[in-house]
């Protein structure tokens, strides 16, 4: 199972990543609260993108792969911003710190790094990309679709 | 005192309006800030980031954040980053009051 959600670089197009992600974790069985942990590391990355790599210029584009693969869902993020992100540099900072320092950023990694089993960002043909992937019990859409189904009255 | 009721979701977006307020409310002298969750469905670290870059202000006047009427999800966030421990965190607004 994949999907791919192309946006252009304006953080009001974050809620739709967030109902995009939302909606590829649909028919994926796992505790509610780890799917909503996904969308949030999904919906962090998005925005340091939108933010940190375009400086929210609408002309450039975003776009983001979710893929369900070996119990893993992996989520590819494209975008052609700034070089030599070194992400170790802003999610070991230590949130006391960051309060001390009234820094409004810098805690989106923290929460990518968090949720996520592994997170690799690189170069590929001129564009960054950042790669994250997280283990999660998976169950077929037909069983899913049965434990969804609502029970109705015969009264 | 001042209690905010956000609603909705906070996020990069969003979070920019949410700066304006607590921004004017600090200016304004309000330092005892009661941040009711209750209709509050989603946030992310830049709306979490807003607080954080007032809380030393509030603080040196004798003022702090009080979160209360949090959903699940918002206080997951919370605890991820370890803010939890840095915010007061109440189940009622009754609570929050005293609190502060």
């Amino acid at each position: 199972m994949e999907a791919t959600l192309k946006i252009p670089c304006t953080k009001a197009r974050l809620k739709e990543v967030r109902r995009f992600t939302t909606a590829f974790l649909k028919n994926v069985v796992c505790p509610s609260k780890e799917k909503a942990r996904i969308v949030l590391a999904v919906d962090e990355a998005c925005a340091n993108a939108i933010i940190h790599g375009h400086q929210c210029n609408e002309s450039k584009q975003v776009d983001i792969t979710l893929r369900l693969q070996n119990n893993r869902v992996h989520v590819i993020i494209y975008d052609i911003g700034i070089t030599n992100f070194n992400p170790d540099a802003h999610y070991k900072k230590d949130i006391r710190k960051l309060v001390k320092d009234q820094q409004k950023g810098g805690m989106g990694l923290k929460i990518m790094y968090s949720v996520m089993d592994d997170i690799k960002y690189r170069k590929k043909q001129g564009k960054n990309v950042c790669e994250m992937a997280k283990k999660i019990n998976v169950m077929p859409a037909e069983q899913t679709a049965t434990h969804e189904r609502i029970p109705c009255s015969t009264n | 005192m001042l209690i905010l009721i956000p609603s909705g979701e906070l996020d990069a977006h969003s979070a920019i309006k949410m700066d304006r307020v607590i921004g004017e409310a600090v200016q304004n002298g309000y330092a005892k800030i009661i941040i009711s969750g209750s209709r509050l469905t989603y946030i992310s670290s830049a709306g979490v980031g807003v607080f954080v870059s007032y809380l030393d202000e509030v603080r040196e006047s004798n003022g702090n954040f009080v979160f209360c009427h949090l959903k699940s999800s918002v206080l997951d966030v919370l605890k991820t980053l370890g803010l939890d421990k840095v915010f007061i965190i109440t189940e009622t607004i009754k609570e929050a009051k005293t609190s502060l």
